[in-house]
């Protein structure tokens, strides 16, 4: 029989075995458990937030069948990532690479570990695009899907590429029904955030709003025909205190236009929390200036 | 690179396909048998013959022939079937499915819906004793992201080298396709046909 497809079969079981000694088992929910990846070789593993849905007595499987306890360091709901510390021992971290050798089309594996063995599907990369925000306000540096079979528990768990490089984390918890990678760099970026202070801060105004067009005299002016019409404001809320009201129509954040929600998310970065940045309204078809202090989405 | 796995698969699956005989039971199931031995031994679900002692089984530009229900073990959904019209049959080897490791590239074959032989592959994903719905605890299975439909059951699950390593037995999700490892089926045949050579 042919040498080829048997090469690629053994090339492939190859990968997963060379990769599952990072591939954990993450018991922080009732039943079902789920898969982690071990990030750095003093015992800090990746996992997915929405598994974890205890805080304390977290427990990981590691590949040579022992079972630790395991502390959270933190979490970021937005982009769906948690962190966890492991209870004494040195464990092996996979090679984690950034996706720039990556195609859509290429082949891909999906690493998990709900039970006690590494378990692993095959997909293709189905889209690669450049940085993408979740619906939950995180921001990813790129939108990477795969067609993966996530085999129940396989959330948390490693997408490894052809070359065994770890290149992202599997998750189904940011779009509902399908699973979205979470890439290598973005997991890099927050870890280091999470493992300095435990969470990640995200700018909080206090105000819904909705895209309105502006009229054409002001659009002209201001080089932008859309802004954001407030259409409430929280009492009390950084906004409130700043004098923004109901109808009016928030144009600018700081140095950045809004035009879209979008826009807002990434004028309230984690660096603006405490900050004092110059709100630019319309209210009343008049341009305006507000002095606002940017709070802490809890 | 690509091409030549995909001429091989192609032989692979050629050869695979001599071994393949749907399956009805004169009720209501159809399923497929996979021929391991040239003196018309099959293989097959138990719950495909259901309870049958005889069951005709065929393939394409072939026509249909009666095969005696030898043993079945409704425990491990398996069934052993048995025919004297057996010049065409073309035995598929039993592989060793302690062999195989999770990422393992493997090809199931059926008759979905009781059609035209059908072929789908995908990854090992992994072996389980018992399935994720909890169900049929202190089993052995096979998991694979392939997407067999109705009628694939009985059908050879086989590796990358053309050998029998399972028998579809059915599906936990429309991508999750679940068979029984060949050791599992090498311990039946023990079982049933003794010390027969018929299987050398």
């Amino acid at each position: 029989m042919g040498t080829n497809l048997r090469g690629f079969a053994d090339e492939l079981a190859g990968l997963v075995e060379r990769a599952a000694p990072s591939i954990v088992r993450v018991d922080g929910r009732p039943r079902l458990s789920a898969s982690g990846i071990i990030f750095s070789n003093d015992g800090v593993v990746v996992t997915a937030h929405h598994v974890l849905e205890r805080e304390e007595d977290i427990q990981v499987g590691l590949a040579d069948g022992r079972v630790v306890a395991a502390k959270l360091i933190g979490r970021d709901p937005a982009i769906d990532l948690a962190a966890l510390r492991l209870e004494g021992g040195a464990v092996a971290a996979g090679t984690w690479a950034a996706l720039s050798s990556l195609r859509v089309g290429h082949l891909v594996l999906a690493l998990g570990r709900p039970g006690r063995s590494v378990f692993a599907t095959l997909g293709v990369v189905s889209s690669l695009e450049e940085s993408w925000r979740t619906p939950a306000g995180g921001r990813m540096s790129a939108y990477l899907q795969t067609d993966v079979v996530m085999y129940p528990g396989f959330s948390g768990g490693a997408l490894v590429d052809a070359e065994g490089n770890f290149v992202g984390m599997n998750t189904s918890g940011i779009l509902r029904g399908a699973s979205l990678t979470l890439p290598a760099d973005t997991i890099r970026q927050v870890m280091e955030i999470l493992l300095q202070h435990g969470r990640v801060r995200r700018g909080f105004l206090g105000l819904t709003a909705q895209p309105a067009h502006l009229p054409r005299p002001l659009a002209e002016k201001l080089g932008q025909d859309i802004g954001l019409l407030l259409i409430s404001v929280e009492p009390g809320g950084p906004a409130e205190q700043a004098g923004l009201m109901l109808g009016d129509t928030l144009v600018g954040v700081g140095s950045l236009r809004v035009r879209h929600l979008d826009d807002l998310m990434t004028a309230l970065g984690p660096e603006t929390v405490g900050q004092r940045v110059r709100a630019r309204l319309i209210r009343g078809g008049q341009e305006r200036e507000l002095e606002v202090t940017i709070g802490e989405r809890k | 690179m690509l091409r030549e796995i995909n001429v091989e698969s192609a032989e692979v699956v050629r050869a695979a396909r001599k071994s393949l005989r749907w399956v009805q039971n004169g009720k209501r199931g159809l399923g497929t048998a996979v021929a391991i031995s040239a003196q018309g031994w099959l293989l097959t679900s138990a719950h495909v013959v259901s309870g049958s002692t005889k069951v005709r089984i065929g393939s394409e530009g072939e026509e249909a022939i009666e095969a005696s229900v030898v043993a079945q073990d409704e425990k491990e959904d398996l069934a052993l079937l048995r025919t004297d019209a057996h010049a065409a049959l073309v035995p598929l080897p039993l592989g060793d499915s302690w062999s195989l490791r999770a990422g393992d590239w493997v090809i199931a074959l059926g008759h979905p819906w009781g059609g035209q032989a059908a072929v789908t592959c995908g990854s090992l994903i992994g072996l389980e004793n018992s399935l994720p719905d909890g169900g049929r605890k202190e089993h052995e299975y096979l998991v694979a992201a392939i997407r067999m439909r109705p009628g694939y059951s009985g059908g050879p699950l086989i590796d990358a080298g053309g050998n029998l390593v399972g028998l579809n037995t059915m599906i936990t999700g429309p991508d999750v396709g679940v068979a029984i490892p060949s050791h599992v089926v090498r311990d039946f045949l023990g079982r049933v046909m003794g010390n027969s050579k018929d299987l050398a």
